[in-house]
């Protein structure tokens, strides 16, 4: 008799233990929404510590683990002026370099008050631009895959 | 298992169960059903979140399988769907116009120091674009600008409190947060003020699968707007929109913050789940109501604008298709 019971228990605890798998694996898609871009608290490699405005320089980051999301990744970076003060406003957009092109979704993404900005593609070769009024354009080419890419660059004013 | 080879006994507490057998077969199965009985209790015990229910009960296969921010799951309907020919559509509504002007604050404005410069991929030479400084009237104050942690966008309304948009305006990794919905902005003026939400919907194809033929979802608001912004219809058809008048118009980012701009084609290419067509558009559009009209239903979204040129060398959006119509039936009803 004891033998069945503390059969029976070790049952319940491991059904207990996968209910709480569950439960996690079911809330991940629900979970309150997340920090605002560039408040991200995972390390990140770095592909490029800094460009500076008016370049054209290719990036690519590391090889690394798959994105949640397969096929995709982010770039994502701060612009600051000459002097180092972050850009508000500055429109980032994004051109598919592959062949052939890759639909590129039609967001305006602008940097925030701290010079946050930051863009969900497909994995690919894109040429990012970055306007904005009163400061000279700048186009840097990137690579994106799964792992994000952090791409800081100051723009010049006019 | 520790279990007697010809014969087993298991009781529970008080031996209120008890259950016996004298083969090894029977013995089996009746394991498996205490273990799937008890699978069952413990999920419902520990409360397994409604997301992960939610898959499970519409498979995990179907990629119009609807996610939602806060896991809730609208219920099927079709109130106010009326069946046409073989299709169905649901009908437009102008609103009352009644408004609520307001300014957007400085700080907003301050953000929108974005030149006027010429397109760098999606604006299909010529630019045919044309500013709409009518905003206040139907169907364009039924157009709204989205701003959210992920960007600028633009959606249609279809209801009093419900947004349509692309997916990708609402989720990208995760949840877009601080949205905000301005119907008719025009520039720094709100018409209608704005409004924030209360849910955001989307599907599966898009959340999980990434898959840009399910880019589609919407904003369920926490204000009824819709009630003096007026909403468009939708339709669906399983024939070729091949041909078909296509009017898209929304905020693009290259023109004065907050300024709606319309431009006129037709469809292009009609895939299954796709639309393309050669109206101009620019990033800040994504979301769009891509409509025309006809009897019954006008104007009348057929697609949701999603994406620049690929390789087909025309801008495209998720089209409407039935799975897409049900699902913004069934968005726009859910309380």
């Amino acid at each position: 008799m004891f033998n069945n019971r503390h059969t029976i228990a070790h049952w319940l605890l491991a059904l207990a233990l996968l209910g709480l798998l569950l439960t996690g694996c079911g809330r991940r898609e629900t979970e309150a929404p997340a920090a605002e871009p560039g408040n991200a608290v995972q390390a990140e490699p770095t592909a490029d510590a800094s460009a500076t405005g008016g370049g054209d320089v290719p990036i690519s980051a590391p090889a690394g683990p798959s994105n949640s999301q397969t096929g995709a990744g982010f770039v994502r970076g701060t612009v600051t002026d000459a002097a180092g003060r972050p850009l508000a406003g500055v429109l980032v957009i994004p051109e598919s370099l592959d062949t052939p092109p890759r639909a590129v979704p039609e967001i305006a993404v602008m940097t925030d008050d701290q010079g946050r900005y930051e863009w969900g593609l497909d994995a690919g070769r894109y040429r990012l631009t970055f306007t904005m009024d009163g400061y000279t354009q700048a186009q840097h080419e990137v690579v994106v895959q799964g792992q994000p890419t952090v791409l800081d660059l100051q723009l010049a004013s006019q | 298992m520790g279990l007697p080879e010809q014969r087993y006994l298991i009781e529970i507490k008080e031996e209120t169960i008890t259950m016996r057998t004298a083969h090894p077969q029977r013995r089996n199965r009746s394991i498996f059903a205490l273990m799937s009985f008890l699978l069952v209790a413990a999920m419902f015990a520990l409360g397994v979140s409604p997301s992960f229910a939610q898959a499970n009960a519409e498979g995990a296969g179907d990629p119009n399988a609807i996610t939602s921010s806060d896991g809730s799951k609208p219920a099927a309907s079709n109130a106010d769907v009326v069946e046409a020919g073989g299709t169905q559509y649901v009908a437009s509504s102008r609103g009352s116009g009644a408004g609520s002007p307001m300014t957007v604050n400085d700080k907003e404005i301050a953000a929108a120091r974005v030149p006027n410069q010429s397109a760098i991929e999606t604006v299909i030479p010529p630019d045919g674009r044309f500013r709409i400084f009518g905003t206040t009237s139907y169907p364009y104050r039924a157009i709204a600008h989205i701003t959210s942690s992920i960007g600028g966008c633009t959606g249609w309304l279809i209801n009093r409190n419900t947004v349509v948009t692309a997916g990708h305006c609402l989720h990208n990794g995760r949840w877009a947060t601080n949205v905000r919905v301005y119907p008719g902005r025009n520039g720094s003026s709100a018409p209608y003020g704005f409004c924030t939400a209360r849910r955001l919907y989307s599907v599966v194809g898009w959340t999980v699968s990434r898959n840009r033929d399910y880019d589609y979802g919407a904003i369920k608001l926490n204000c009824t707007v819709g009630t003096r912004t007026g909403w468009f219809g939708f339709r669906w058809q399983s024939a070729s929109l091949t041909g078909q008048p296509s009017y898209i118009s929304g905020y693009p980012g290259d023109k004065p913050f907050g300024t709606q701009w319309r431009h006129n084609d037709r469809v292009r290419i009609t895939q299954t789940r796709r639309l393309y067509y050669a109206n101009d558009t620019f990033g800040g559009m994504s979301g769009s109501p891509v409509w025309n009209g006809n009897a019954g239903c006008n104007p009348c979204g057929i697609a949701i604008h999603a994406y620049g040129v690929d390789g087909t060398g025309f801008n495209g959006g998720t089209r409407i298709t039935q799975a897409v119509f049900n699902n913004l039936v069934a968005w726009r009803n859910a309380p």
